[in-house]
């Protein structure tokens, strides 16, 4: 393994080496950086070209520019070198600190837009490999077909126009009228009535049922004034809990065993009291005490599962965790909505973004900031989801259906093991290795910037600083910004090659 | 009720790790006010300023406060100091001078050598209270002379041009004057232009050396190199910031109506209302400044989230959203010229394709101006009007009679393909001629050069499109490599730097043209003091300039303005000043 490691290093130097030098020919031919000052007819435009030519050492011959700006680059990828140094934007600053601010407003955006794409791409591709052929696979397939074929540009100002600019001027009152609930519970009844599946009467229960929840709670929520001022309260986070409790018992464990419940159980009891006991404590808490809580609240589930699990202590342990997550999730959103009429107000009812990462000037407390954060990565999260999510889905799909048709599997129906427990004991691990790898490489790509989400909502991360780098021809941000993904991809790669060794034991490197 | 305060209790003892936190988490316990509720603004304690914030859209970030560097002279800058540093003059909204009369007086005292006198208002003062008199005066001129300098003779100032502060004198300053008078070596028509006043603080630069300003005040008076060698490093650097850095508020004091008030790296950055601000008060307290590309504006502003844009370089489809925005909502679009205006440049030296004047003439007459302004102008200015002369534009009061006086109407007031053809077989020159026409590879451009290839080529020239990516390097570097070439120059209010584009010496004049009228008139132009007669003179060399078809001038940029209707007080502004250029008129009517 380390002589893989090493070896592949050395490689990876090799590549970085040849790629960069590649990159700045081109860049430094691609254009003059000069071009605006020489149409600048204002006075003093001598001075002002001598004085870039020499900032961006346009006198010297491309190549060995391209030397002196490894030797700069150099100190940045090795540490303990010295001062890093990625020369200057045309406009007189250091790259260096142009790229901490790109880099970490980009991982800002794809951290939650990977975690979001990976659980509801994985949900999606195992649901239908397991209902294929079914209505509900065919919708899924034609839904994935085209998030993946269609044009993100366009996509975004679609979603620009109706879910920011429409949404709010809904926002500004909110009534629901009739048909629409009628089309929501129609839409809804479809879904799940092809989620469910079964017989005739069971598809058209389930329809029904979709139905009247979805259409009669819009009404009665828009009744009740909920969406001039949304929020969830201590009731519904104990609902969502307990049912989270046995929701994921029965997908991770079921009820053949009753301490597994039992543990989940205890887990959303006590993340209810302890919601209702800390309501002080999570009216306004910095960052550092959500975290230590949030820490504090996995120990506790570790700790019941553990006292109450008995046999079944590790799916105990980790149904109890993830019950944890999801009531944690509950919490934190009700807690957000506790700012929403304050937020409103401050934005005039322009509760959605279309750009930028946050509202200039408002201070909410931590529930406002966070909520004001939701709002303005709303639209790209969307934007960047929807394709990964189609991605991973069909990949899921695929891998799923080949694992379920093996022999192994087979034997383990054989031998009477319910469904549940093939699918994720048995099938579920082995069908995910594929994915593994291929978000190895989506995370590559998207820290490069998703340059195209990041234009269109003015995020100003690596793709938005590249883009603009390349219209202002504007050499050293373009460089950094190559540099960047270059070393991205070549460590992803070489981290999905190991994480593959590692899960599939018939893989050795060496 | 009492089971589940028994089960609290029990969880308290599981989690008194967590209660124990919220003794360092909560910062002081007992005041539980709802986060964010003390935003709403304290009443501005001048009368007419307007508790309240208007969202204006940019499409550069700000990077410096000293924007008198090379690096820092940018629009960028220009957008927020439009609000936070005072000046003697301001360009006006169609690029005229405008005196600032609340920050200070200036006036002519001599014509022969040409001497101004600048007074500073007795009440003018830096944000920290330190007033503003001629120490800022004297250091702007010691940094931007161009006479400070080392052993080795280079300037220890980094100025973005020294073009007009080079001829003045060292002006003379006891510490704490408020009055000050230039004497200029020549006469020199651009003197309105020069000194500013109120760009960078003395005191700051003084103090942060380890100077008194008095010091200071003393060393450039006296030379005193070695003295000012650390102050002129610190002028040309510490105002530089990177995103987001914005240098604590007594570093970056305001000479104008507004003062910095916050910056976020790639967000925004605000002004407020300046307290220490002596003249008309702003009318709006706040003024944010968002970051935003000026293909995503149109949304903004439909969305709220910017009351006012003005999109550089619209296209037509961002006009008509606007249109159609106008239409369906409160929202005004307002649109106007500016300085920036395209041509087409003959390349008409010895030898070259364009020497004899007739095919000069023949391509002017083929050139189908109009339909270039009905086709690529007029759907972003509904008023756009073709472009006649070069030193005037339509913005201009005096272009109308300049236009009557220098412009050839019936030769080139419209398109004619006849008369060209006419000329070509005049000139005795081969036809097709071949015309290789260079120009930037954007689609505006290129849709133009398809343009003029469709009609001359009809004409007897054969135009063939040449996009070179160094082009504007070629324009200088290698003027043999094309015959034609069409770009934009950026125009000021300013007056002199015309000169270099049409001299037979000038920098940006490798088109190998020579007239010596018109260079005599330039010099006079240049060195004459009074900007009306001036004018006149420009005139007269856009006479001779047309009577050799130096060039063909096409069209200015159009300028859109769009705002949410609540706004009052936004004027359409042509010069490279920006939207912001008179922030502190803008109110908000109601809500």
């Amino acid at each position: 393994m380390l002589a893989f490691i090493v070896r592949r290093v050395i490689a990876a130097f090799g590549i970085l080496l040849a790629g960069t030098f590649i990159a700045y020919v081109l860049v430094a031919l691609s254009g003059d950086p000069l071009q605006r000052l020489r149409e600048d007819n204002s006075p003093g435009r001598e001075e002002r070209i001598a004085s870039m030519t020499e900032r961006l050492d346009l006198d010297t011959p491309v190549p060995l520019r391209y030397v002196k700006w490894l030797g700069g680059a150099s100190q940045c990828v090795l540490p303990f070198l010295g001062k890093c140094d990625l020369g200057q934007s045309v406009r007189g600053q250091d790259v260096s600190s142009l790229l901490g601010n790109a880099m970490t407003s980009t991982l800002q955006l794809i951290t939650v837009a990977t975690i979001t794409a990976a659980i509801i791409g994985v949900m999606v591709g195992i649901i239908t490999a397991l209902r294929q052929y079914s209505r509900l696979d065919y919708t899924a397939t034609l839904a994935s077909f085209l998030f993946v074929s269609l044009p993100l540009f366009w996509f975004a100002v679609l979603l620009k126009q109706y879910i920011a600019i429409d949404l709010n001027d809904w926002l500004a009152d909110p009534a629901v009228s009739l048909p629409t609930a009628a089309i929501v519970g129609v839409v809804s009844g479809l879904v799940w009535a092809s989620i469910i599946g079964g017989d005739r009467r069971r598809v058209w229960t389930s329809f029904a049922g979709a139905f009247v929840v979805s259409a009669g709670g819009l009404l009665v929520l828009a009744e009740t004034g909920w969406f001039r001022s949304p929020g969830l309260g201590p009731i519904v986070v104990a609902v969502v809990g307990l049912a989270a409790a046995v929701g994921l018992t029965a997908l991770l464990a079921g009820f053949r065993y009753r301490n597994v419940l039992y543990a989940a159980l205890a887990t959303a009891v006590a993340g209810i009291v302890a919601n209702l006991a800390l309501d002080s404590v999570l009216f306004n808490p910095s960052w550092g005490v959500l975290f230590l809580l949030l820490l504090l609240a996995v120990g506790i589930a570790v700790g019941i599962g553990y006292a109450i699990g008995g046999m079944q202590r590790r799916q105990a342990i980790t149904t109890s965790v993830w019950v944890t997550i999801v009531m944690g999730t509950t919490i934190v959103a009700d807690r957000m909505l506790t700012a929403w009429d304050n937020y409103f107000e401050f934005v005039d009812g322009r509760v959605i973004a279309t750009f930028g990462s946050e509202t200039p000037n408002y201070d909410g407390g931590t529930w406002g900031n966070l909520l004001d954060t939701v709002t303005h990565l709303a639209l790209p999260t969307v934007a960047l989801i929807l394709v990964s999510v189609a991605t991973y889905s069909r990949y899921t799909r695929a891998s799923m259906l080949e694992v379920m048709n093996q022999d192994y599997v087979r034997t383990a129906r054989s031998k009477g093991l319910t469904d549940r427990t093939v699918v994720v004991r048995h099938a579920l691990r082995n069908g995910l290795i594929p994915i593994t790898t291929l978000m190895a490489f989506d995370l590559a790509g998207l820290i490069g910037g998703a340059v195209i989400t990041e234009t269109v909502f003015g995020w100003q991360g690596m793709g938005f600083m590249f883009v603009d780098a390349l219209r202002n021809v504007d050499p050293n941000p373009a460089m950094a910004f190559f540099l960047v993904t270059g070393i991205v991809a070549v460590l992803f790669n070489m981290l999905a090659d190991i994480a593959y060794a590692y899960l599939d034991p018939r893989i050795r490197l060496g | 009720m009492t089971t589940k305060r028994r089960g609290a209790a029990l969880f308290a003892v599981l989690t008194a790790g967590a209660l124990a936190l919220t003794a360092c988490g909560s910062d002081d316990g007992g005041t539980e006010e709802e986060p964010g509720a003390n935003r709403t603004e304290e009443p501005a304690d001048d009368e007419g300023t307007q508790p309240g914030t208007i969202t204006v859209a940019v499409d550069s970030e700000y990077t410096a406060y000293n924007d008198l560097t090379a690096a820092g002279n940018g629009t960028w800058n220009e957008y927020v100091h439009n609000g936070t540093k005072g000046s003697f003059w301001s360009y006006g909204e169609d690029g005229s001078v405008v005196r600032n009369e609340e920050f200070g007086t200036y006036e002519k005292t001599s014509d022969d050598p040409l001497t101004v006198e600048y007074t500073y208002a007795d009440d003018a003062v830096w944000s920290d209270g330190e007033p503003i008199d001629c120490d800022d005066f004297l250091l702007e001129w010691a940094a931007m002379s161009g006479k400070m300098v080392d052993g080795e003779g280079a300037n220890i100032f980094d100025p973005s041009s020294t073009n007009g502060y080079a001829l003045v004198e060292k002006p003379e300053c006891a510490h704490g004057d408020k009055t000050i008078t230039v004497v200029y070596t020549e006469p020199y028509i651009d003197w309105e232009l020069i000194f500013e006043g109120g760009e960078v603080p003395a005191h700051i630069v003084a103090q942060e050396n380890g100077l008194t300003s008095e010091e200071l005040v003393t060393a450039i008076a006296e030379d005193d190199i070695a003295t000012l060698q650390p102050a002129a490093e610190f002028w040309n650097t510490f105002w530089q910031f990177n995103p987001g850095e914005l240098p604590p508020p007594e570093m970056i004091p305001s000479s104008g109506p507004y003062i910095h008030d916050s910056w976020v790296a790639g967000q925004s950055l605000t002004v407020k209302a300046n307290p220490e601000w002596w003249g008309t008060p702003p009318k709006t307290e706040t003024i944010v400044l968002r970051l935003l590309d000026s293909d995503q504006q149109v949304a903004a502003l439909q969305n709220g989230e910017v009351d006012l844009i003005n999109p550089s370089n619209p296209t037509p489809d961002v006009a008509a959203q606007l249109d159609q925005l106008a239409e369906g909502g409160p929202y005004t679009v307002e649109s106007g010229g500016n300085l920036t205006w395209s041509h087409i440049d003959l390349q008409q030296g010895e030898g070259r394709v364009f020497e004899p004047l007739e095919v000069r003439q023949a391509f002017a007459k083929c050139v189908p101006r109009q339909l270039i302004v009905d086709n690529l102008v007029k759907p972003a200015n509904p008023d756009a009007v073709v472009q006649d002369l070069r030193e005037f534009f339509p913005v201009d009061e005096d272009y109308e009679d300049a236009r009557a006086q220098a412009f050839p109407e019936d030769m080139y007031g419209e398109l004619d393909i006849e008369g060209a053809q006419q000329l070509l077989q005049q000139a005795g020159v081969e036809t097709p001629v071949k015309v290789t026409l260079m120009h930037a590879d954007d689609p505006v451009r290129n849709e133009l050069a398809a343009l003029v290839k469709s009609e001359c080529d009809k004409a007897g020239f054969e135009v063939t499109d040449f996009t070179p990516p160094d082009w504007g390097e070629r324009l200088t570097g290698q003027p043999g490599s094309y015959d034609a070439t069409m770009f934009g120059w950026a125009g000021s209010g300013n007056i002199a730097s015309g000169q270099s584009l049409y001299v037979s010496t000038g920098d940006q004049n490798p088109y190998g043209y020579a007239n010596e009228e018109v260079d005599k008139l330039w010099d006079e132009v240049v060195t004459s003091a009074d900007r009306e007669a001036a004018r006149v003179k420009l005139a007269e060399i856009e006479a001779l300039l047309w009577e050799d078809v130096f060039n063909i001038p096409l069209y200015t940029n159009a300028n859109i303005y769009a705002y949410s209707s609540e706004i009052e007080g936004v004027v359409v502004n042509a010069a490279q000043t920006g939207a912001t250029f008179n922030m502190d008129e803008w109110s908000r009517t109601s809500g």
